[in-house]
């Protein structure tokens, strides 16, 4: 203790200089050295040759009838070949490479989008229609380039190269979508099958272009808000024109008009009164927010005044618009505004559930969980399979009673896909932040506990709904492989009661997950829930429990909605049972978090 | 603006029959900058998460920025910026990604939210890794994303729960200099027990020890006590005690013998004889006494802390 760490008297905030005087420069944490990818090289090159064989193999068989070897070989070799350069693709950072496959993949779009265009039939048809070589040759050309484009985008530095490809993402994207939209306004025929996947793809690429641009980004967020409005007024006309037969009156074209009218002044009226108080502030945004909506709720109803009146786009005949077409038109005008929504929002529920959606893609169980999940379904199309081509004891083919879809769901699979899914989608919702500690810094920035629950029940609740779209696919594939039409109609009414049941489901998981830090206990319970929830419907068939008990049961039983909705019905009150349940088992986890405050 | 930045009556925390925080009361002005001191388990960490709302206290008050932590959380969430112990983070964002998010998610702005992710980097010096997974992130590094995470909506007032545990000298040296840019205009309250850090960029010390508050002292006044005379000399202990003693402007004498007729003395003073050790020394040679070690020692931080800590002595004279 001598006297050379004595602080002055004087001065006692002076700071020795040997702690905060001289710091260095930033300076990035570790050497980076490039690594030779060797090994991508080598399986580039084998993957060549396996495509090339591959195509070889599909080209001769296509024009010069079957050969020695089947075709399906040189799609697999096709199939692995290209698994092997998109590996490659993404491993090599060698600028003529990857400017190679980059050239590679936009060649492969203009393949595709030629397809559109190019006509073709089945062999023996009379008439040759325009685009019919699009599903599916174009549309898996337009995704595999695509694919290719992302793993060039991911190693190009040069700026020039990658606002060119950015733009034909962004062009292609952009045509594909319009396209859908348009297409279906003027040929309701095209939404089913066709028009669906252009708008779908157009989705993609957009999608892609904003994830290379940035979302926060100026060009991202516009190309995110006319993704937007583009679902919006998609949504608006087809909602309109469903429901124009009932407005064919001139009466009431003209009250629509002056309602619109009125709509149109409050909102012109609202948005200039909140944007002229201070500008940045939340509270004004809501008000032109709102504002906005009026105005467009007021378009709309001009909109369908006119149409009323005019009777313009209803063509030549009043053929029921809302099924499929309306209901296909509006779901994907609604997909198309959630996603704009979800790239411009800043709102803290849109911000929260694309933070934990995004979560889920990041970590490895989401695709083990699809890839179980198609398994499931690759097993279950068999069995269905199976059951199409069922011969009585003659050796004749026993038909099955329509609608066949309900034999499709109603198995066993489809259950246990149930109950082993929901669980492992949900178990780390909440465990996984409180194991790690970021509940601390959640719960201590302003959010409110409700949004933080609604956000992750929507990011699960997406998610469990994307994890059915490959039971789908396999339905399709059906179609085109058979070329026979079935009653898909009642998979609408299906689709509506999996996401409502799903929802129950994914509830009752979200709340066991806050219940504990551990993930497994949170699973299990889950998993016991959704058991007992399947019990249900087992129960109720049994004959020595009350009527009551019978009627009961039957109403909470998801599998006995499930039947009834296949059957094409739907029971409104059974989808409000699931809603609120679906409410309960929220607002209980909101408690369950608010009670930390309370501890 | 409320009078006091952070406020704190009478909190008391229990976990069950473990009593974390007894009955602390102190108040911070805004714009104070000070650390919160204290060995493991004092009390420290519950305190800062009672007062960013993590927690809720078993009894007493908590107000930040004039708000109540119990009743207005939300009005006290928005003031704040926090950084936890543990610095967690999701490790499969990158830096930019959840900066960007934590910015949207406390409101800020789309036009000014760019600007202000740049200098969060910049101030926190993380650009160079602004595009890495936060798992793949060292301790310092993730350190400083979490400091960045706490300063990116610009809060009046930062809770920072050990700043600097882990970093490399270099890394604490920028994190002090940037706590320390950031001292006037932000309210700051920093946990460590490191005292070198504290002498060098706090003003205030609280040292909590066993839950209760021991001392709330400025640095200023720590310095300006007045120091203790340490003298070694030869000669016999009971009259050379009753020299000092008579001598004018000495207040007590210590005696530690060390071996055989050699003695160490310590003298505490009056204010207005603050350096005697020239009259003393003189003293002392008159009489016939070696006068082997003369010493001026002011108390230190250490002191201070060891007084408190070890000795539980309370709040300093």
């Amino acid at each position: 203790m001598t006297t050379e760490t004595l602080q002055e008297p004087d001065s006692p905030q002076q700071v020795p200089l040997n702690i905060i005087d001289v710091t260095p420069r930033e300076s990035a944490p570790s050497a980076m050295k490039d690594d030779e990818p060797t090994i991508a090289r080598f399986i580039c090159a084998a993957s060549l040759m396996l495509f090339a064989m591959g195509t070889m193999i599909v080209v001769l068989n296509w024009f010069m009838g079957p050969r020695i070897v089947p075709t399906f070989v040189g799609y697999i070799a096709m199939f692995v070949g290209l698994l092997g350069m998109l590996y490659h693709a993404s491993r090599d950072s060698d600028t003529q490479v990857r400017r190679l496959y980059a050239s590679f993949g936009l060649l492969l779009i203009s393949l595709a989008s030629l397809t559109a265009f190019l006509s073709g039939s089945t062999p023996g048809a009379l008439t040759k229609t325009p685009g019919f070589y699009f599903v599916p040759y174009g549309v898996l050309g337009l995704l595999v380039g695509l694919m290719f484009l992302m793993t060039f985008l991911r190693h190009e530095t040069d700026s020039g190269w990658r606002n060119k490809v950015l733009g034909t993402e962004l062009s292609v994207g952009g045509t594909l979508a319009i396209a859908a939209f348009l297409v279906s306004i003027f040929k309701p025929d095209f939404l089913l099958g066709s028009g669906l996947l252009l708008g779908v793809l157009g989705l993609v690429f957009l999608c892609v272009y904003i994830g290379q641009r940035g979302g926060s980004s100026d060009a991202g967020y516009q190309v995110g808000a006319i993704i937007g409005l583009l679902g919006v007024v998609g949504f608006l006309y087809a909602f309109g024109r469903s429901i124009v037969p009932a407005l064919a009156v001139p009466e009431t074209a003209g009250l629509l008009f002056r309602i619109g009218g009125v709509l149109l002044v409050l909102g012109g009226v609202g948005y200039f009164l909140t944007g002229s108080t201070t500008p940045t502030n939340t509270g004004s945004n809501v008000g032109r927010a709102v504002s906005i909506g009026i105005g467009a709720l007021a378009i709309a109803v001009f909109i369908l005044g006119g149409m009323g009146s005019a009777k313009v786009f209803v063509g030549t005949s009043l053929q029921p618009f809302f099924v499929p077409y309306g209901l296909i038109m509006m779901v994907m005008g609604a997909l198309y505004a959630v996603v704009g929504l979800g790239i411009c929002s800043d709102n803290q529920l849109v911000v929260l559930t694309r933070k934990e959606l995004s979560g889920y893609f990041y970590s490895p169980i989401a695709y083990l969980v699809l890839f179980g999940l198609s398994m499931a379904g690759w097993a279950n199309y068999l069995m269905f399979l199976q059951l199409l081509a069922r011969v009585n004891q003659m050796g004749e083919p026993r038909p099955l009673p329509e609608p066949i879809v309900q034999f499709y769901i109603m198995t066993l699979v489809p259950v246990l896909a149930v109950i082993f899914s929901v669980p492992a989608v949900t178990m780390r919702l909440f465990s996984e932040e409180h194991r790690a500690g970021t509940m601390e810094v959640l719960c201590t920035a302003p959010v409110s506990e409700s949004t933080i629950v609604f956000s992750k029940f929507f990011a699960s609740w997406v998610f469990f709904i994307l994890l059915w779209v490959p039971w789908g696919l396999f339905l399709i594939a059906l179609k085109l492989e058979n070329g026979v039409s079935f009653d898909y109609r009642p998979l609408i009414s299906f689709m509506l009661v999996l996401a409502a049941s799903g929802a129950g489901f994914i509830s009752m998981g979200v709340f066991f997950s806050s219940l504990t830090r551990n993930q497994i206990v949170a699973a299990v319970l889950t998993f016991c829930g959704v058991i007992v929830l399947s019990m249900f419907s087992m129960i109720q068939g049994l004959t020595d429990i009350g009527e009551t008990w019978r009627a009961i049961l039957k109403h909470l039983s998801y599998l006995d909605l499930w039947e009834t909705s296949l059957a094409g019905r739907i029971t409104v009150l059974d989808l409000f049972i699931q809603m609120s349940f679906t409410f309960f088992w929220l607002y209980l986890t909101v408690k369950v978090l608010e009670a930390r405050r309370w501890k | 603006m409320a009078e006091f930045a952070i406020e704190v009556e009478n909190l008391c925390k229990s976990f069950g029959a473990v009593v974390a925080v007894d009955d602390v009361n102190f108040s911070i002005k805004p714009g104070e900058l000070v650390g919160f001191l204290g060995p493991n388990g004092a009390g420290k960490s519950t305190t800062m998460r009672i007062l960013t709302t993590w927690l809720p206290a078993s009894s007493g008050v908590a107000r930040v920025g004039g708000f109540d932590t119990m009743s207005q959380s939300m009005d006290v969430r928005r003031q704040i910026g926090y950084l936890p112990e543990s610095v967690p983070l999701y490790p499969e964002m990158r830096v930019e990604e959840y900066l960007i998010y934590r910015a949207k998610l406390r409101g800020i702005e789309r036009s000014g939210r760019t600007q202000r992710l740049e200098d969060c980097l910049e101030k926190c010096r993380i650009r160079e890794v602004r595009r890495r997974l936060l798992g793949t992130l060292s301790k310092g590094y993730r350190q400083r994303v979490g400091l960045a995470d706490a300063m990116i909506h610009n809060p009046p007032i930062l809770i920072l729960d050990e700043p600097t545990s882990g970093l490399d000298p270099v890394q604490i040296r920028e994190t002090l200099s940037t706590i320390k840019a950031l001292g006037g205009s932000h309210t700051i309250l920093l946990s460590t027990h490191i005292l070198s850090e504290v002498e060098a960029i706090c003003e205030r010390i609280l040292i909590i020890n066993k839950g209760t508050l021991k001392s709330d002292v400025k640095l200023s006044t720590l310095a300006e006590q007045t120091p203790t005379l340490v003298v070694e000399v030869r000669g016999p202990i009971s009259e050379v005690t009753k020299f000092l003693e008579k001598e004018d402007g000495v207040v007590s004498v210590k005696a530690n013998p060390i071996s055989d007729n050699v003695t160490t003395y310590e003298l505490q003073t009056t204010a207005k004889h603050s350096d005697m050790r020239e009259t003393v020394a003189s003293g002392l040679v008159k009489q016939g006494w070696g006068v082997r070690r003369l010493d001026l020692r002011r108390r230190t931080l250490e002191d201070l802390f060891m007084d408190v800590v070890i000795r539980d002595r309370g709040l300093t004279r």
